[in-house]
């Protein structure tokens, strides 16, 4: 996401800095942005903040794998809450720009009310899930006591182009690139475990629309539909044109069940509504797929 | 049962340390002693100076073989968290974490949290304040605090998260700005003017130490999984307070007002209705009463006695 959120806003702002543990692949990276290749963590943080004076932060930068959060629970947090914290820290010495902070979903964890809206207390269970929502509570800190404006968006599973397809969360990029290659694919548990699904251009036109609004808190961004693991393996089967069926193997459970959101916030706050249709967003995901992967 | 103290050492630590074997348990505490001070070992209890979140906490663990663990060590100051919220972050998460996957290692069978109501409430609407599972607190402290609650509930270990009220009593060190009444006594104690940040009309919810000590043991043989208040639901104000201790002492006395501070509380009370129903559990220590026995326990210390 971070990618493709670079490639819009060096069209609209006068500098784009991008702060990453990794240097970018050669497909990611953009000419006009300058990198730095520093972890999140870092006291260098700090220098860069010093130097640039930021007027937005977009702050991305997570570990995002559930799955591993829950084997590796302290790196997660180190990444997630000490990081996220000196990105914060670093932001209130230099500047007190607007921070936009990309959480996910998966902080409502099982809701029983369905789509889940911005005021369900959430019950975040995996490791990963505690850390955006405990960074969601320190914005909320750095908002309120030291007046930073900060706008929490609960992702959806962005999906799109260029995303890694060995990511646990990209289910759409995984079954592309299998299918694409012949592979066989394999769906976790009985693939009726749903998400919503938010296809990554749209994801960026909310986090640019989050970062030009004067609004402040949380807001969920999603497709507002809810799909299943299964469902997504048809769709993608169908784009790709393959008759492969999916097999299914038994692993830890999916701790949580059902994601399905409430977007009608965000409609009202920041006038957006995802643009782009599953059909639509799997079908540029897959021309990319056959292109470069 | 074989209780591990995590902060045994500490005010609140020690106290439940005392209160534990008093009720007959065997106790091993777990405390790196930079804060304190080491005249409240209990001699019955089996003491390890290294950090919670140490390596060498797995093997004790494994010789101690500890049915639960009651942790309370932590970065304890506010305003510390205000100023260095990652440092209070890796103490309070982090560490915690760390300490929480040995504990799941060592089948460890329960846990007892200390965890923060005044920290986690922030200036909250609803006063007194019930439980608030959407709380968004005011300091990092309160976040951390909050924060592990939640990878606790994710352990799958069971667990009771007291959110406490403002604790005090014997063995609060003046140095922690937790701890207004000792800071208070210490300053009649030594006739110097005591400090007042902001109007003074700041409200807290004052709990004897020996009350949550009650709590503590009582929440170790509970059933129940999850987070409770421990509270009085009594509000009282710092200039109430400061006019309480001025009493009891007996002394001339004054005071200095000062600006407020960042991240503090305007008004602060807890609704501990549910740790009556659960651990039949109710604070026992009126304010004054409290008040005088602390002040007496400085007095005391003062003389060297």
């Amino acid at each position: 996401m971070g990618s493709h959120l670079v490639d819009v806003l060096v069209l609209i702002s006068e500098s784009v800095t991008v702060i990453d543990t990794k240097k970018p692949r050669k497909l990611n990276k953009n000419k006009q942005a300058s990198y730095k290749i520093v972890d999140i963590a870092s006291p260098e943080v700090h220098t860069i903040f010093k130097k640039i004076k930021p007027e937005v932060v977009f702050h991305l930068a997570a570990h995002i794998h559930d799955r591993e959060s829950q084997r590796e629970p302290i790196m997660n947090a180190e990444n997630n809450i000490i990081g996220s914290i000196n990105i914060f820290e670093a932001d209130r010495e230099y500047g007190k720009a607007k921070i936009v902070f990309a959480s996910s979903s998966i902080v409502y964890g099982n809701q029983e009310d369905l789509p889940a809206n911005e005021l369900a207390i959430p019950k975040p269970v995996t490791p990963y899930a505690i850390s955006q929502l405990t960074c969601e509570r320190y914005l909320h800190f750095y908002n309120s006591v030291h007046k930073i404006p900060a706008v929490v968006l609960r992702m959806a599973n962005v999906y799109g182009p260029r995303q890694d397809a060995s990511a646990e969360s990209g289910a759409i990029g995984i079954f592309a690139a299998r299918l694409l290659k012949g592979q066989q694919v394999y769906i976790n548990n009985d693939g009726n475990t749903t998400r919503d699904y938010v296809y990554v251009d749209d994801a960026v036109q909310a986090l640019i629309k989050a970062a030009d609004s004067s609004y402040v808190g949380i807001l969920n961004v999603g497709g507002g539909v809810e799909f299943s693991t299964n469902d997504i393996f048809k769709i993608v089967r169908e784009e790709v044109g393959a008759q492969a069926d999916s097999d299914h193997r038994e692993l830890v459970e999916d701790v949580v069940k059902r994601v399905s959101l409430d977007i009608s916030n965000i409609k009202k706050e920041l006038d957006w509504e995802p643009k782009t249709s599953i059909t639509e967003g799997v079908a540029k995901t897959v021309a990319w797929y056959r292109e470069f992967v | 049962m074989k209780i591990i103290v995590t902060g045994g050492a500490g005010f609140i630590g020690s106290n439940l340390v005392d209160e534990l074997i008093f009720a007959g348990h065997s106790v091993v505490v777990v405390d790196h002693y930079e804060r304190s001070k080491t005249r409240f070992e209990n001699p019955k209890a089996k003491i390890y100076k290294i950090k919670f979140a140490d390596i060498e906490m797995a093997s004790v663990f494994e010789k101690e073989k500890p049915d639960a663990i009651c942790h309370l060590a932590a970065q304890i100051s506010v305003t510390e968290s205000v100023k260095n919220p990652q440092k209070d972050a890796q103490n309070n998460i982090v560490d915690s974490i760390a300490m929480l996957e040995m504990a799941k290692k060592a089948g460890i069978k329960k846990i007892i949290f200390s965890s923060s109501g005044g920290g986690i409430y922030g200036d909250h609407p609803e006063i007194p304040t019930g439980i608030d599972l959407n709380a968004n607190p005011l300091s990092p402290y309160g976040i951390g605090k909050q924060s592990f609650e939640y990878y606790l509930a994710g352990s799958g270990i069971p667990y009771v998260a007291l959110r406490l009220a403002n604790v005090y009593g014997p063995r609060q060190m003046s140095e922690g700005e937790a701890g207004v009444i000792s800071i208070f006594i210490e300053k009649i104690l030594k006739s110097e003017p005591a400090k007042i940040f902001g109007d003074g009309l700041a409200t807290r919810d004052y709990v004897s130490v020996g009350d949550v000590c009650k709590a503590f043991v009582r929440a170790l043989t509970t059933d129940y999984t999850g987070i409770l208040n421990i509270g009085t639901g009594v509000e009282t104000s710092v200039k109430e307070l400061w006019q309480m201790v001025t009493d009891i002492s007996g002394q001339e006395t004054s005071v200095i007002y000062e600006a407020g501070r960042d991240g503090e509380v305007q008004r602060s009370v807890i609704d501990a209705t549910l740790a009556k129903e659960i651990l039949n559990w109710q604070p026992e220590v009126e304010l004054t009463t409290g008040l005088k026995l602390t002040y007496d326990w400085f007095k005391k210390l003062n003389r060297g006695v």
